[in-house]
């Protein structure tokens, strides 16, 4: 008998905790969805974005500077890697769970979620200056267009860039890249490095999206990746070939690490380029705060080389804050994003982790805060913004596969499985179906 | 509930036995509620859902649409990717399975001979087999096998070239394989009892017979322990056959180098949660669930030519 009570009082309890779980969440939920429609005392908001730790911890401190000016508004961070994000994303989609902020990606993410429906059209917020993008370059916003209507905010601004350790090339006799050089600069600088310091000269031209770098050089050749209607290609199977062979001719002289060697790499402070032992790198203009690890690496940038530079180089949000149509707090969601890019105290946190800040005004009051890197990043950004052209959307609803092909054919190519014109040849003939 | 518990400690001894009874019953389908709760939501219902959506083109936004056998003929006449990803884990199976069970046996035999410290040893080892699967001790692993990692200087250091072990896309299977090998733990354990079983006269007698430790080995131990070494094998099919933390973190979330890691379960979750596929994920997670049946089903019918049961042999 007294073993039937011991058991079952355990029980009993773990029934209780597990219905008090339940209740808890619930109403949890209860005072989230209430809280709108009585107007009443705290309203809970989820914010959902990629990134490391050092975006993690100034993104929390801009939620609290927040929170602090906004008493009744607590904000849920959520974070994840890039790689996973898009995968929660969809999950809490399919759950139709999404949170009531998320950080964006230019292309095929803000496509693909606005074109399921769920994503709030922003015009009404952006017409009612509740986020105020008045200070907002015109073709930065129209970044966050997708089939006429604004679904994205542009927190910040990128573009691609070369980084380069201005020491190292000062050491192998050359002087800083010219704005206007070419890659048989690129080439015979990188060389050279190689060849007085025993070091790399450049990175491999490979990015993690493989189809960014490509796609500048078509760009600059004065084609295009893919049609305006993304339904097929619109460039030279020989240009793409052209593109790897720079890889390859570097890669055979010893100036750039071998295909295998850049499969090894784990984590931005292994890169070359921030142990100091490659003299160029090609990244997002943001990536100089990692890479430079905050400054202590002598890294500057420069922009791609030519020719063609202005047609193939572009601004791009590096990032968009949207909200989700299931969102209950949709004003003060869009409130937040007013914040994150309007408010000084807030740019002040942020600085240039994200990218430059869009709105002109926060640039210039950011101004005397700006560490030498910021500032850096600063000039590149204004003078890419005098020496680009609008960038391509790049939204054909199997960009995830079509990118797959691309790394992958890339890989053979750069391991010296295939030429450079059969691997351009496969990639079309593996890839042209997905666009249909 | 406590309204009952109360009942029975008040009731008079002769009541209780049919009351209890039934109580008993009660609690037992409460402690089992759970797990029947979890199977039916958590096993039962995904299952037969993914079995439906195998048929469908589902990208987990949008509603699924029916396309019949589309994505499984898709599979196995289009995608070279997906035979790719059959050839790594074929190759995987027939090699971490035999390295695991091996290197397990070896161990198992050591640990049967060692009195003193025992129990030790047997937690020490079994530890690697507990993290294994986790992703911390993958993130050591590529580590180990990196570029300049403890691997490759070791190499250095006793003279040997370095290898290019993760970037080389014949040489990143090894370094899995090794880590499946390394993680000999639970079979360990079982050979380990099975070796206890084996009647120690059988030696003896050997011995007295002349017979040299080898021998012993082949005639006494080995057909011993052919129902352990069945029940390994099977396990160990199927574990393998399901492998993914290792090369998800290894090959960095991609089978890389040129798809030289992809097993199939990497590939599935790719297709899924990357290409958002969840059709096609569908439809290839029941192909491997019927390749494993059968051959989980090859492996119990080949067992009647070569496993060796002790009432049979009477």
């Amino acid at each position: 008998m007294r073993r039937t009570a011991a058991w079952l009082l355990p029980l009993a309890m773990t029934m209780l905790v597990a219905t008090g779980c339940g209740g808890a969440g619930t109403s949890q939920n209860d005072a989230g969805g209430g809280a709108s429609t009585q107007g009443g005392d705290t309203i809970t908001l989820r914010f959902s974005w990629w990134g490391d730790q050092t975006r993690a911890t100034l993104t929390q401190q801009v939620i609290d500077l927040y929170e602090k000016l906004h008493p009744n508004v607590k904000i849920q961070p959520e974070f994840t890697g890039y790689s996973g994000y898009q995968q929660k994303l969809t999950t809490e989609a399919a759950g139709n769970n999404l949170p009531d902020i998320m950080q964006m990606n230019y292309g095929p993410m803000i496509t693909q979620f606005t074109t399921q429906g769920l994503l709030e059209n922003l015009e009404p917020y952006t017409d009612a200056h509740t986020i105020d993008v008045t200070k907002v370059d015109k073709n930065l916003v129209n970044e966050g267009y997708v089939n006429g209507h604004l679904y994205g905010i542009p927190i910040a601004e990128n573009a691609l860039a070369v980084l380069y350790n201005p020491d190292l090339l000062h050491k192998a006799g050359l002087s800083d890249p010219k704005p206007d050089w070419t890659w048989d600069d690129f080439i015979h600088m990188a060389e050279t490095v190689h060849q007085k310091l025993g070091i790399y000269g450049a990175r491999t031209l490979v990015f993690n999206d493989s189809v960014t770098l490509p796609e500048y050089y078509i760009r600059a050749h004065g084609q295009h990746l893919f049609t305006p209607d993304q339904k097929g290609y619109a460039y030279e199977d020989q240009t793409l070939a052209d593109f790897w062979k720079i890889s390859l001719k570097l890669i055979q002289d010893g100036a750039a690490p071998t295909i295998d060697k850049i499969q090894q790499i784990q984590g931005l402070e292994q890169e070359p380029i921030a142990q100091q032992k490659a003299a160029f790198d090609l990244h997002w203009s943001n990536q100089l705060t990692v890479l430079s690890n905050n400054g202590k690496v002598p890294l500057k940038l420069a922009p791609l080389p030519g020719p063609g530079q202005d047609q193939g180089m572009y601004l791009k949000a590096s990032q968009f804050l949207s909200i989700s149509k299931t969102s209950k707090h949709k004003e003060q969601a869009a409130d937040f994003i007013n914040f994150f890019i309007n408010n000084l105290d807030a740019a002040k946190i942020l600085k240039t982790e994200r990218g430059l800040p869009v709105s002109s005004d926060i640039q210039e009051q950011l101004k005397p805060d700006l560490s030498p890197i910021d500032q850096e990043t600063v000039d590149y950004i204004s003078y890419v913004t005098k020496h680009s052209s609008p960038i391509d959307p790049d939204s054909p609803p199997k960009y995830a596969q079509i990118s797959q092909v691309m790394k992958d054919v890339e890989q053979k190519v750069l391991f010296g499985k295939e030429s450079p014109e059969a691997g351009a040849k496969e990639f079309r003939s593996k890839t042209e179906s997905l666009l249909k | 509930m406590l309204a009952t518990k109360t009942d029975t400690i008040a009731a008079p001894a002769p009541r209780v036995r049919p009351r209890r009874r039934k109580n008993d019953n009660l609690t037992g389908y409460l402690f089992i509620l759970p797990f029947v709760i979890g199977f039916i939501g958590l096993t039962l219902f995904p299952t037969l859902a993914s079995l439906y959506l195998s048929f469908t083109d589902y990208n987990m936004l949008g509603s699924p649409h029916w396309v019949g056998m589309d994505n499984f003929r898709q599979m196995f006449t289009q995608d070279d990717k997906y035979w790719q990803s059959v050839r790594v884990t074929v190759q995987y199976v027939f090699t971490a399975v035999p390295v695991r069970l091996v290197c397990a046996l070896l161990i198992a035999m050591l640990l049967d001979r060692i009195t003193a410290g025992a129990g030790f040893f047997r937690t020490v080892l079994y530890v690697p087999s507990l993290i294994g699967g986790s992703v911390a001790v993958s993130v050591m692993w590529k580590q180990l096998f990196s570029d300049k990692g403890a691997i490759n200087a070791l190499l250095t250091a006793v003279g040997l070239h370095p290898l290019p072990w993760l970037g080389d896309p014949h040489l990143a299977l090894w370094t899995l394989v090794l880590l499946a090998g390394w993680q000999f733990g639970s079979p360990m354990l079982i050979f380990l009892a099975g070796l206890k079983n084996i009647p120690r006269e059988l030696y003896e007698a050997a011995g007295v017979d002349g017979a040299n430790a080898w021998q012993k080995f082949v005639r006494i131990t080995l057909p011993m322990l052919t129902p352990v070494i069945l029940f390994n094998v099977v396990m160990q099919v199927i574990q393998a056959f399901l492998a993914f933390t290792p090369s998800y973190i290894i090959s960095n979330g991609h089978g890389d180098p040129l798809d030289g890691t992809l097993l199939y379960v990497l590939y599935l979750f790719r297709n899924a949660f990357e290409f958002f596929k969840m059709g096609y994920a569908s439809a290839m997670a029941w192909v491997l669930l019927a390749v494993i049946a059968l051959c989980t089903a090859l492996i119990f019918r080949s067992s009647s030519y070569w496993v060796h049961y002790e009432s049979e042999s009477e």
